[in-house]
C-alpha cells in the first residue's frame, strides 16, 4: 500500500462525508409571516431572523458579535428595499407598505419584526410570490400563518425558488397551473362510501340508533317486533331524517355557507352517540320521534363536510361533486344498515336480546364516545381509533 | 411542497390515529397559533444602545458570495467549489444548517445541471446527504459515476450512504472499487466492524493509524477520524475501557463537534453525567440542537434547576422543525431521544424512531428505537427493531442488551 498526498487528502474529504449525516443542529433559516386578509386590505407581520439579516446586510458594523438596536435600524432602509422586492402579493395588484419595525424571538433567536399593510381587496384566496433570501440559502423557507377575516389561521410553508403560490381560506395552495394532488382521484362516490365505513364514530353512532330497532317498547318493557315490516318502518323513519339533515348540513358546510370549527363538532359527533346510547338504556319519549336522528344528523353533516372541505373546487364542478359525495355516503350508510340490523333482527326473539345485546352495546358505545369526547375537548389519545 | 406535506402526513398519522388525526392536528396547529400570539410581544427597543442579539462568529464568505453570485465569477466552478466546501466545513463545524444553505447557494447555477463538473455533482449529493435526502443524493452521485466511471469520491462517498441505509454489501463492492489504499481498508473495516468482526477491523484500523503518512499535523484530521471509529468499534462491541481510551485520544487530536456528540453518548450510557456536562459546557454558542438535546438530559439526570428549561427549550425547537415539516426527515433520532429522554412519551418516542428508521440505519438509529421501546414497555417493537438489526447484519452488544433487559421485564 503506498499512500500518497492524494490519497490523504481524498480521506480527509472522506471523512468530512461519513461525518456529514450523523448530526444536524440549529434550525435552519425559517420566516414568520402572519397573514390577515380584511376586507379591503391584508396585514402581514413579517418576522426576519437578524442572523440571516446580518449574512446578508452586515448589519453588525463594528463587528464585534453584539448586535445593536442601532445598527440595525441604521440598514432598515436597505433591508425593507430588499424585504418589500422578495414579497409580491397579488401579482404586485396588492403594494405592501411598511407600518413599523420591533423585535421579537422565536426558539433561534430574536427576530426584526415589519409590520406591513397593503390597501387592497381580496377575494378569498391570496396568491404570494415569496422570493425571500432565495439567493442566499435556498434552504430558507416562510412559514405563513394566513386568516381570511376572523377565520382559524391556516398554515403554509412557502419556499423562495417555489414559485408563487395560491393560498385559500384551508391553507390549501395552488401553483395557480392546474390542480395539484386529488386525494379524491379515485372518485367522489367511493370517497363518500369510504369515508363512512372508516368513520368509527359515524358508524358506532348508526349502530346505537339501530339497536332498539327491532323492538317495540311498550308499557313496562320492551317487546320484540312480529314482522320485519314492523321494524323497516322506524329504521326508514330514523335514516331518512338523519340522511336529510346531514345532506342539510353537508351542503351548507361544502359551499361554506355555514362554518364550525371541527373543535366543536368533533366533540359534538361523540356526545350524539353518548345521548343515543343513553336512551337505548332509559328510553325516553323522543325515542319515537324523528326530531333526534335530524337534529344529530345536522351535527355528523358538519363532520363529513371536513373532508370535502379540503378540496377547493369551482363552484360549478363541486355542488357535482359534493352531491356524488353524499350519495357514496348514503351507499356507504345503507351497507351499514344492511349489516347491521339482519343480526339484530334475527336475534330479536332471543331472551336476552336486551340484557346481552342492547345493553352491553350501549353502555360500552357510551363509554367509548364519552372517551373519544374527553380526547377531542382536551386534545389528548388513549384509544387507538 | 410535497415532501413537506408528506412529512407533515407522517407527523400527523403518528400523532392520532388515521381519522382523527386531521381534526387534531389542525387543533394543534391552532393551539399554537394562539400561543405564539399570546407569547409575542414585538418591542421597539428604547434605545440605540440596546443589544438586540449575540450573532455567532462572523460568517465567511457569505457576502462574497451574495455579490459574486450577480457576477460572472459565480460560474467559475473551482471557486465556487472552494466556498461551498468552506461553507459545508462551517455548518458541520458549527453544527448550523444555515451554512450548508449558503453552500448550496454557492454551487446554484449548476442545480439540475447533469453536466455539472464533478465537484459539484460531488457536493450537490453531498449536501442532499446532509439534509438526510439519501435517495437524492444517489442518484446524483450514480450519475456522476456514468460519465466518470471509478470517480474515487463519488464511489467512497456512495459507500457512506449504502452503509448508512444499511446495505452493507453493496457498501462492500463500492469500498473495493476505490483504489488499494487508506480509504478502502477504512471502508472496509468500517462495514466489517458493524457487522461484529471486531478483530478484524480493530486490527485493520490500527494498522492504518500506525502509517507515517499519517503522522504529524497533516494527518491529524485523518487519525482523529480512524480513532473515533475505532472508538465506536469497542462501544458496539461492549469494550468501555477501550471504547473510553479511544474516545479520549480522539479528542486529543482537536475538536470535533461529531465526536464531541458521540463521545457524550457513551458518558450519558454510562451514567457519568458530570462529565458528559463539561465536555458539552465548552461547545460553541449558541448551542445546536444536537448538543442542548443531550446538554438537557444530563442536566436531568444531575438534577439540575436549569433542567426543565432546557427541556423546554428543546421541545420549542421541535415544535419549530414540525412547522417547517421536517421534524422526522432530518431530526428522526434526536426527536425520538427527546420524546422518551425528556417528554416522558415513550410510545410517540417509538413511533418516530420506526418512521426513522426507514429513512438510515445506523446503529444509533436502532438504539434510539430499542430505547424507546423498552421505555415504552413494547415487547413487539423491541423484537422488531432486534429483527431489523439482524436482517441488515448489524452487532451491536449495546442493542442486543437492551432488547434482553427490555424483554425480560
Amino acid at each position: 500500500m503506498m499512500p500518497t498526498r492524494t490519497a490523504v487528502r481524498a480521506a480527509i474529504g472522506v471523512a468530512l462525508v461519513c461525518f456529514a449525516s450523523a448530526t444536524f443542529a440549529h434550525k435552519p433559516s425559517d420566516a414568520y409571516l402572519f397573514v390577515t386578509v380584511h376586507e379591503s386590505s391584508v396585514d402581514v407581520r413579517w418576522d426576519v431572523a437578524l442572523r440571516d439579516l446580518d449574512a446578508a446586510f452586515d448589519l453588525d458594523t463594528n463587528g464585534d458579535r453584539s448586535l445593536t438596536w442601532g445598527e440595525v435600524k441604521s440598514h432598515l432602509d436597505e433591508v425593507d428595499r430588499y424585504a418589500l422586492s422578495h414579497l409580491k402579493i397579488e401579482d404586485g395588484r396588492c403594494v405592501p407598505e411598511i407600518r413599523g419595525h420591533a423585535i421579537d424571538h422565536h426558539s433561534d433567536g430574536a427576530y426584526l419584526v415589519v409590520t406591513l399593510e397593503a390597501r387592497c381587496r381580496v377575494a378569498d384566496h391570496l396568491k404570494i410570490d415569496y422570493t425571500l433570501f432565495g439567493e442566499i440559502d435556498p434552504t430558507h423557507r416562510g412559514i405563513v400563518r394566513i386568516a381570511f377575516g376572523s377565520s382559524q389561521p391556516a398554515l403554509v410553508v412557502l419556499d423562495p425558488a417555489g414559485g408563487a403560490k395560491v393560498i385559500d381560506r384551508s391553507g390549501r395552495t395552488d401553483s395557480g397551473s392546474g390542480k395539484g394532488d386529488d386525494p379524491f382521484a379515485g372518485g367522489f362516490f367511493p370517497a363518500g362510501v369510504h369515508h363512512i365505513l372508516i368513520g368509527y364514530d359515524h358508524v358506532l353512532f348508526l349502530i346505537c340508533l339501530l339497536l332498539p330497532a327491532v323492538l317495540v317498547h311498550i308499557k313496562g318493557g320492551w317487546r320484540p317486533v312480529t314482522k320485519w315490516t314492523e321494524a323497516v318502518k322506524p329504521v326508514l323513519i330514523t335514516v331518512t331524517a338523519f340522511t336529510i339533515a346531514h345532506t342539510l348540513t353537508l351542503a351548507l358546510a361544502g359551499l361554506r355557507i355555514v362554518e364550525l370549527s371541527p373543535r366543536v363538532i368533533e366533540p359534538a359527533i361523540a356526545a350524539t352517540i353518548i345521548f343515543t346510547a343513553i336512551g337505548n338504556i332509559w328510553p325516553t319519549r323522543f325515542r319515537e320521534s324523528a326530531a333526534m336522528p335530524f337534529a344529530f344528523g345536522l351535527v355528523h353533516g358538519f363532520g363529513f363536510a371536513d373532508v370535502l372541505r379540503e378540496l377547493d373546487l369551482p363552484f360549478g364542478q363541486f355542488v357535482w361533486a359534493l352531491l356524488r359525495f353524499n350519495l357514496g355516503v348514503e351507499a356507504g350508510q345503507l351497507i351499514i344498515v344492511v349489516l347491521a340490523l339482519t343480526p339484530l333482527y334475527l336475534f330479536r326473539r332471543w331472551r336476552f336480546y336486551r340484557r346481552g345485546i342492547l345493553m352491553p352495546i350501549s353502555i360500552g358505545a357510551t363509554m367509548v364516545a364519552a372517551i373519544w369526547f374527553a380526547e377531542r375537548v382536551f386534545d389528548f389519545k388513549v384509544l387507538p381509533l | 411542497m410535497s415532501t413537506i406535506t408528506m412529512a407533515l402526513r407522517v407527523f400527523e398519522s403518528i400523532q392520532r390515529g388515521a381519522r382523527a388525526s386531521r381534526v387534531c392536528f389542525r387543533a394543534v396547529v391552532c393551539a399554537s397559533v394562539v400561543a405564539h400570539t399570546a407569547h409575542a410581544a414585538p418591542v421597539v427597543p428604547s434605545s440605540d444602545e440596546e443589544v438586540v442579539e449575540r450573532l455567532p462568529a462572523r460568517l465567511t464568505g457569505v457576502r462574497r458570495l451574495i455579490a459574486e453570485g450577480k457576477s460572472n465569477e459565480a460560474r467559475n466552478p473551482a471557486r465556487a467549489t472552494a466556498r461551498a466546501r468552506a461553507l459545508l466545513e462551517d455548518a458541520r463545524d458549527r453544527g448550523d444548517p444555515r451554512y450548508a444553505g449558503y453552500a448550496l447557494a454557492a454551487i446554484a447555477p449548476w442545480k439540475n445541471d447533469p453536466q455539472a463538473p464533478p465537484p459539484i455533482a460531488i457536493l450537490q449529493a453531498t449536501l442532499a446527504q446532509y439534509r438526510h435526502d439519501f435517495d437524492g443524493s444517489r442518484r446524483l452521485l450514480e450519475a456522476l459515476l456514468r460519465r466518470d466511471p471509478g470517480n474515487p469520491q463519488a464511489t467512497l462517498t456512495l459507500a457512506t450512504i449504502a452503509r448508512v441505509q444499511g446495505r452493507y454489501a453493496d457498501s462492500d463492492r463500492l469500498c473495493r472499487g476505490v483504489a488499494a489504499g487508506i480509504y478502502q481498508e477504512a471502508c472496509l473495516a468500517e462495514n466489517e466492524a458493524l457487522r461484529g468482526n471486531g478483530a478484524a477491523a480493530r486490527k485493520a484500523l490500527r494498522d492504518l493509524l500506525t502509517l507515517p503518512i499519517l503522522g504529524g499535523d497533516r494527518g491529524m484530521d485523518t487519525r482523529r477520524w480512524l480513532t473515533t471509529t475505532l472508538a465506536e468499534l469497542e462501544e458496539r462491541a461492549g469494550e468501555d475501557d477501550a471504547a473510553d481510551v479511544a474516545f479520549r485520544a480522539a479528542l486529543g487530536m482537536g475538536r470535533d463537534s461529531y465526536l464531541t456528540l458521540d463521545y457524550v453518548d457513551f458518558l450519558l450510557a454510562h451514567d457519568r453525567m458530570r462529565e458528559a456536562d463539561q465536555l458539552l459546557a465548552k461547545e460553541p454558542t449558541p448551542y445546536g440542537d444536537g448538543v442542548l438535546l443531550r446538554l438537557a438530559i444530563a442536566r436531568k439526570g444531575l438534577g439540575a434547576s436549569d433542567a426543565k428549561a432546557l427541556a423546554d427549550e428543546m421541545r420549542e425547537r421541535f415544535d419549530a422543525a414540525r412547522e417547517r415539516g421536517d421534524a422526522i426527515s432530518i431530526h428522526g433520532r434526536e426527536l425520538a431521544r427527546q420524546l422518551f429522554a425528556l417528554a416522558g412519551d415513550a410510545k410517540n418516542a417509538v413511533v418516530v424512531a420506526r418512521e426513522n428508521l426507514r429513512i438510515q440505519k445506523e446503529p444509533a438509529d436502532f438504539l434510539v428505537m430499542a430505547e424507546a421501546a423498552r421505555a415504552a414497555n413494547d415487547r413487539a417493537a423491541l423484537r422488531e427493531v432486534a429483527d431489523a438489526a439482524s436482517s441488515i447484519g448489524l452487532v451491536d452488544t449495546r442493542l442486543s442488551k437492551v432488547v434482553d433487559n427490555g424483554s425480560a421485564r
